[in-house]
């Protein structure tokens, strides 16, 4: 059995249950804020929230940031569509269209790689998943904004223009145990 | 009967049996590569090794004849290692290149070196390198770094499909498959080959690289390909159809699949329509709301419906028995058309095999429905005279599964009044008044009759999507906005109603069809022989 608590109303002053003067108080309060926030500098501020995109966060030195996907030597994309990314991925973000690679060494490619970054969830399992070193999350840029849903879909162009944070290796295409014999030779 | 001790339990055969099938039945896993239950033994994997007490070494249990009394050991140490050590000879070559190999997630070598094996590989001279992608025919790619020559494609196309197409060329470590100069694997069997492949070797050219196995959603139908009627899975992902599978049926199909009927993949997926289609004037047809589309149709049934004269009904020969009875009630009680039709595909391809040249799945079904209503249907050529020559001023079509689609089209131009119900936007669909969205066979519940006179169930794979129902629905829709209402709450009380009503389906039991089919007590034709 719960006990009830009896309390006593509180009882109020004159002065306070006139309440102008208290409201008077709390716009007082209120405005400083706004006014201290809105034209001191950076050290007075009392603010969580910083005025982007004038002045920005410096992110922690491990910050991973989005995706992005590796390229061979020639540019190409390293990534083989193997969907293993895709399989691992709990936001079920990411899209790919394998085909047939003109390229008959590599055999397969995707057509289409794509990653909604809307429903991502910047797990990072995708990175994990792969076994050709072909995607990473070393960039550093955040999601960028998005005016449409659409726009929040990012493909593989855009995926492979972007770098990796300064002092992170190109990693370019590590040998293949063909070691460049061209298929069917 | 004879027995055997295998892990210490006594386990009786037949005479003639090897230890592998006595196993199998036992359930009893031995590991195999290059055995095949429905193929001769060639024993050259040594994947299969067990112990047999008092021979001089491991025996392969998919050659050794069983004999009364042998004592065999599956599980020792002594059998282990011999698996350990085969699989990690049969992997030395292996490129390993999973990532890019359409068998991986279905692949024995995976799932067995995941059981039996397990361990680093100790190679480190530099692989075996042979052609990797060789056309060996017009459906079939060949891998040779991922054969492990276990022949069973070589002896498929030897005993089954009786086209010695393939051959083991070089020796040794440079062993490979092929085709001798001047030939191809062009046999209509040649995709069974890429089945009974253990590993990534063979691929089909219809379904490389297009999905993984294991986003795929399997579901069991029969072949809409010919009137065999091949038991089949169906292997789905979010609505598009990749491939068709055989699935084993020793009456039927036993484990296979021509290739005819496995590229019919693409049918449900082919201009699909989940949308109703509706057609003003001379527009071409623009897709609207399933309802507005219903009461359109009734709208444009409903005086037909009255004056009973001039209105042509036509079915396809690919609906179920099921649907074949639903239309005919609905002809009969609601739209009492005076000119019934059965359309279908023209015969094609034929062999002494599997395929029939009958390309229609469910003929002998829809004409024991059609002969037991007293429903005389005609053919397409009659239909067409009769549209051009004006007696028929209405078509009411359900299905769009025939060879006459653009002529017919062309022919029913003129009519006031065209209703289609249909899974697929083809020529008729262009003529059509309303098009009302149906589903194909592969989301179905029903049956077909093939040419063996067996019944077979097809299971709905998937749900249909946005307007699409089957077609038994729609007709009920519509009956019900005419005024007929049937009490058919489920496909089991149609099933029940045929089995009451129509004295040809009296003893098929279609409430019951089991998974491989019944066999209806009907004569069965002289095409339906198989030698398979
Ligand atoms: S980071 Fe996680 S949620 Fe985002 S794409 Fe990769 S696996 Fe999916
Ligand atoms: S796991 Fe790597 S190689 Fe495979 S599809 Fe994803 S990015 Fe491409
Ligand atoms: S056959 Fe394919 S999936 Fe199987 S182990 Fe070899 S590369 Fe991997
Ligand atoms: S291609 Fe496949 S079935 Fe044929 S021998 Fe090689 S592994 Fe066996
Ligand atoms: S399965 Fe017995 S040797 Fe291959």
């Amino acid at each position: 059995m719960g006990v009830v608590r009896v309390r006593d109303r509180v009882e109020y002053s004159l002065y306070e249950r006139s309440f102008v003067p208290e409201i008077l108080r709390g716009l007082a309060i209120t405005l400083g804020h706004f006014f201290s926030n809105a034209f001191g500098n950076k050290e007075t501020r009392n603010l969580q929230t910083v005025r982007y995109p004038e002045e920005q966060r410096v992110y922690p030195a491990r910050y991973r940031g989005q995706h992005r996907l590796l390229q061979r030597e020639d540019g190409s994309s390293r990534c083989v569509a193997c969907y293993m990314c895709s399989t691992a991925c709990p936001a079920y973000c990411i899209h790919i269209v394998a085909a047939e690679s003109p390229d008959n060494r590599i055999e397969k490619y995707p057509a289409a790689f794509e990653i909604d970054l809307l429903r991502c969830i910047y797990c990072g399992l995708c990175v994990e998943a792969c076994p050709e070193d072909a995607i990473r999350m070393d960039t550093g840029v955040h999601t960028p904004p998005f005016f449409t849903r659409d726009d929040a879909v990012v493909g593989r162009i855009d995926l492979l223009s972007l770098m990796g944070r300064a002092g992170t290796a190109p990693a370019y295409g590590a040998q293949n145990y063909r070691e460049g014999k061209p298929r069917g030779a | 009967m004879p027995s055997l001790t295998l892990d210490g339990k006594k386990v009786d055969f037949q005479p003639g049996e090897t230890i592998i099938q006595a196993a199998t039945r036992e359930n009893v896993e031995i590991p195999y590569y290059c055995w095949h239950p429905r193929l001769s033994v060639a024993a050259n994997c040594r994947m299969c090794l067990v112990e047999v007490e008092k021979a001089p070494k491991l025996m392969p249990a998919c050659q050794t004849a069983a004999t009364d009394g042998m004592v065999v050991h599956t599980q020792n140490e002594k059998v282990k290692d011999a698996q350990r050590a085969v699989h990690e000879f049969l992997l030395v070559n292996h490129p390993i290149d999973c990532p890019i190999c359409d068998q991986a997630g279905e692949c024995k070598l995976q799932d067995y070196y995941m059981e039996y094996q397990l361990a680093p590989s100790r190679v480190v001279e530099h692989k075996v390198n042979k052609p990797r992608l060789e056309e060996l025919g017009p459906h079939v790619v060949y891998n040779a770094e991922r054969c492990i020559v276990c022949t069973r494609c070589v002896r498929f196309m030897d005993e089954v499909a009786q086209n010695p197409q393939l051959g083991v060329f070089n020796r040794g470590d440079h062993s490979e498959i092929g085709c001798a100069p001047g030939v191809v694997l062009d046999d209509a069997y040649s995709l069974n080959t890429v089945d009974v492949c253990p590993v990534g070797a063979l691929t089909s050219t219809i379904f490389r690289f297009k999905q993984r196995a294991w986003n795929l959603k399997r579901s069991d139908s029969v072949c809409g390909g010919c009137a065999r009627g091949c038991n089949i899975h169906v292997d789905q992902r979010s609505g598009v159809v990749y491939r068709l599978l055989p699935r084993d049926n020793d009456a039927v199909n036993k484990s296979w699949l021509c290739d005819e009927g496995r590229l019919t993949y693409n049918r449900p997926n082919e201009g699909k329509i989940t949308e109703a289609l509706i057609r003003e004037g001379q527009d071409a047809p623009t897709t609207t709301d399933g309802v507005a589309a219903l009461n359109k149709a009734v709208e444009l049934l409903k005086p037909l419906a009255n004056a009973g004269k001039g209105v042509a009904a036509t079915l396809s020969l690919h609906a179920t028995v099921e649907e074949a009875y639903v239309f005919g009630r609905f002809v009969k009680d609601v739209l009492k058309a005076d000119t019934i039709g059965l359309v279908g595909l023209l015969p094609g391809g034929q062999d002494d095999l599997l395929r029939v040249a009958d390309k229609n799945p469910n003929r002998a079904g829809v004409m024991a429905v059609f002969a037991d209503m007293g429903l005389k249907p005609v053919d397409e050529r009659e239909l067409m005279q009769r549209m051009k020559s004006g007696t028929v001023k209405a078509w009411l079509a359900v299905g769009h599964e025939t060879s006459f689609g653009p002529e017919l089209a062309l022919a029913a131009k003129g009519l006031e009044v065209v209703v289609h119900v249909a899974y697929a936007r083809g020529p008729i669909a262009e003529v059509a008044r309303v098009t009302l969205p149906g589903v194909s066979w592969v989301q179905t519940d029903g049956t077909w009759v093939n040419v063996q006179q067996r019944a077979q169930r097809l299971k709905a794979g998937f749900l249909p999507e946005h307007d699409a129902k089957p077609t038994h629905a729609w007709l009920m829709d519509i009956a019900s906005r005419l005024g007929v209402a049937y009490a058919w709450p489920s496909m089991t009380t149609i099933r029940a109603e045929i089995e009451s009503q129509l004295p040809s389906f009296r003893e098929a039991k279609l409430t019951q069809v089991p998974p491989t089919g019944t066999q209806l007590p009907w004569a069965v034709p002289a095409e339906a022989a198989s030698k398979i």
